[in-house]
């Protein structure tokens, strides 16, 4: 196959070859698994679709203030994702994570949490299901 | 839509072909630079999308007629005011790169056959993670895909909400993905994850075509393939394409311009042209990522320092007008964006010397910077099988380092850019304002990812061509 080649250049040859057909064949192998027709939808997608009939009752643009479990926000890897999913439904509204804009999106996991534990003067306008809140403050 | 999407994006690789078109229109086509031809079309043909959408956005504001409208004057001033000019230039006797010998039959089919499976096994990966993750992951909806939601739903006053977001989705990053993503929208009428799908796909395998293609022109063709095996073979490389981030993206760019600067050295008779194309694609980096403001810097500073040492200064001077053509009108839009547009850089703002200087001379933070890269080199390759970079190095102990003479600038400058980009790096992440351990974890794996197919293009233009080792 490599006649005439030194040993070192074969092996050398050789092992990138190698490399490069097993690792991909791994890679195909670890993709397949769980292979995507197995999942009826991505979680992003699926979490997007809670925030569906909300959207219709926001303003089109505009700043919106953002709630979630637990309180205070500890701000870790679980929060942050929620907080960006929010974010990423409802662009091209501004969600800050605070309490302070006129209106505030909840978006609670948890049965039973403690809503309005941020800001006492926040009262529900609407509960869209599946943890998810339109807020807003009592005294505006 | 499939054929709307494919119009969107042939519009952009069109405007990219214009371009690179002139480097070989006088020369009979060889595989080799066709692929060169075609990778460099998509990158830069989406990169100058970007830099015409941004304008006409800032001008016109967001209608899908005008972006059109956009399109057809990008490709009319590349086409006929831009960059023809150079293509007369080009002498018709200049003769082609020397290809080396094609290889004996059976190792020739080894390579290739080698190359098809893992093309293929690349290509489905690909695809199986984009269907799992359309999406695209952390970053990806929470800064790239984000700003493109911005930028297509906003209309007219797109700018307003990049403003007010919180420092997290990172509003002051460079547009080109953003606004490659939200280009194909408009021309398809609605939000479609096959754009950012098909953006990530064509920027991931056009980096293996680059690099395949320039070794295939400056080493010859066996090199040529175990630089692309090695590319395809590298998980971490195919795996971060679906993930829609810009680190593809700017990796293709950091290439780019250091094949391109290769290719100058080698084609004397198509230097100009090459070095408007690398300015070009060294500006497409900085309008990728912050990140890749420090590209341009470091090929800037490495390019001087090594015609300043192994030629003169006056070699490099020569090739600084040609350069910066390519590079100025980018580079004005990035600074236009910076200070008009985006909001200031955390990891810039929050830094005084009061805080900085600490961070400096504090040793544990040298540190867990080095660990940080540490684990990011391991984390380039699989746990289950071996490290590319230890394949890579292998490689070169058993071919051997012989760089072709006429390479030695290119090479050096290539060496001096990605150390300076290192260095770089680990400045940044000795001075940042973040969570440090975060700050690494989160990031050093890309950072490695963004420069690794330009270290595999250079180890693969200094290794000794398996031919020249035949007894």
């Amino acid at each position: 196959m490599m006649a005439g080649y030194p040993v070192r250049v074969r092996i050398g040859v050789l092992s990138v070859i190698l490399f490069a057909l097993l690792s991909s064949g791994i890679t195909l192998r670890r993709a397949l698994d769980p292979p995507p027709w197995a999942v009826a939808q991505d979680e992003i997608s699926r979490y997007e679709a809670r925030f569906w009939l909300l959207r219709s009752a926001l303003p089109p643009k505009g700043v919106v203030g953002y709630l979630s479990d637990p309180w205070p926000p500890p701000f870790d890897r679980d929060w942050l994702k929620g907080f960006f999913l929010t974010q990423y439904a409802l662009a091209p509204l501004v969600v800050v994570d605070n309490s302070s804009p006129a209106l505030v999106i909840g978006n609670f996991r948890s049965v039973g949490s403690k809503r309005n534990a941020a800001d006492p003067t926040l009262v529900l306008v609407r509960d869209f299901g599946d943890g998810i809140l339109l807020l807003r403050h009592q005294s505006r | 839509m499939t054929l709307t999407l494919l119009v969107a994006i042939l519009v952009s690789v069109l405007a990219g072909l214009v371009c690179v078109v002139g480097l070989w229109t006088r020369q009979v086509p060889t595989l080799p630079v066709l692929v060169l031809m075609a990778s460099l079309a998509a990158g830069l043909g989406f990169g100058l999308s970007a830099c015409a959408s941004f304008l006409s956005l800032s001008l016109f504001g967001a209608y899908p007629h005008r972006l059109v409208i956009t399109d057809v004057g990008l490709l009319l001033l590349l086409g006929i005011g831009g960059l023809w000019p150079f293509t007369r230039r080009a002498p018709r006797a200049a003769a082609d790169a020397p290809v080396a010998a094609l290889p004996a039959p059976r190792l020739r089919w080894l390579l290739g056959g080698s190359l098809a499976i893992t093309l293929v096994c690349a290509v489905l990966t690909f695809m199986l993670l984009s269907l799992r993750s359309p999406h695209g992951w952390g970053d990806a909806w929470g800064i790239w895909n984000l700003c493109a939601r911005f930028i297509a739903r906003a209309g007219p006053d797109w700018r307003e909400p990049l403003s007010s977001l919180p420092g997290w989705s990172h509003p002051e990053y460079p547009l080109l993905l953003p606004l490659s993503v939200a280009r194909l929208w408009q021309y398809l009428g609605r939000e479609s994850q096959a754009a950012p799908m098909a953006i990530a796909m064509l920027f991931t395998f056009s980096t293996v075509a680059l690099a395949w293609a320039s070794l295939a022109i400056l080493r010859g063709s066996r090199q040529a393939a175990l630089a692309a095996l090695l590319l395809l073979g590298t998980s971490a490389l195919i795996m971060a394409g679906p993930s829609q981030m810009a680190d593809v993206p700017l990796g293709f760019f950091i290439l780019a311009t250091l094949a391109g600067l290769s290719l100058k050295d080698r084609l004397p008779e198509r230097a100009t042209l090459l070095l408007v194309v690398t300015g070009m694609t060294a500006g497409l980096a900085a309008w990728t990522k912050n990140e890749g403001c420090l590209v341009l810097v470091s090929v800037v500073l490495a390019r001087a320092s090594v015609l300043g040492r192994t030629r003169s200064w006056a070699s490099w001077w020569r090739e600084l007008p040609a350069f910066v053509s390519g590079l100025g009108p980018v580079l004005l839009i990035v600074l236009y964006f910076k200070l008009a547009v985006a909001p200031p850089d955390y990891l810039v703002s929050n830094q005084g010397w009061r805080e900085t200087v600490p961070r400096l001379l504090a040793p544990a933070r040298y540190l867990e910077v080095f660990r940080g890269f540490k684990n990011a080199v391991v984390d380039l390759g699989d746990a289950t099988i071996i490290n590319p970079l230890l394949v890579l190095l292998f490689y070169l102990v058993c071919v051997g380092i012989e760089p072709d003479e006429r390479d030695g600038p290119s090479l050096a400058t290539g060496l001096v850019t990605l150390g300076l980009m290192v260095i770089g790096y680990g400045l940044v992440y000795l001075t940042t304002p973040a969570d440090l351990a975060n700050h690494l974890a989160t990031s050093a794996g890309r950072l490695l990812l963004q420069l690794w197919p330009s270290a595999v293009f250079l180890a693969f233009l200094a290794a000794c061509p398996p031919e020249r080792s035949k007894g």
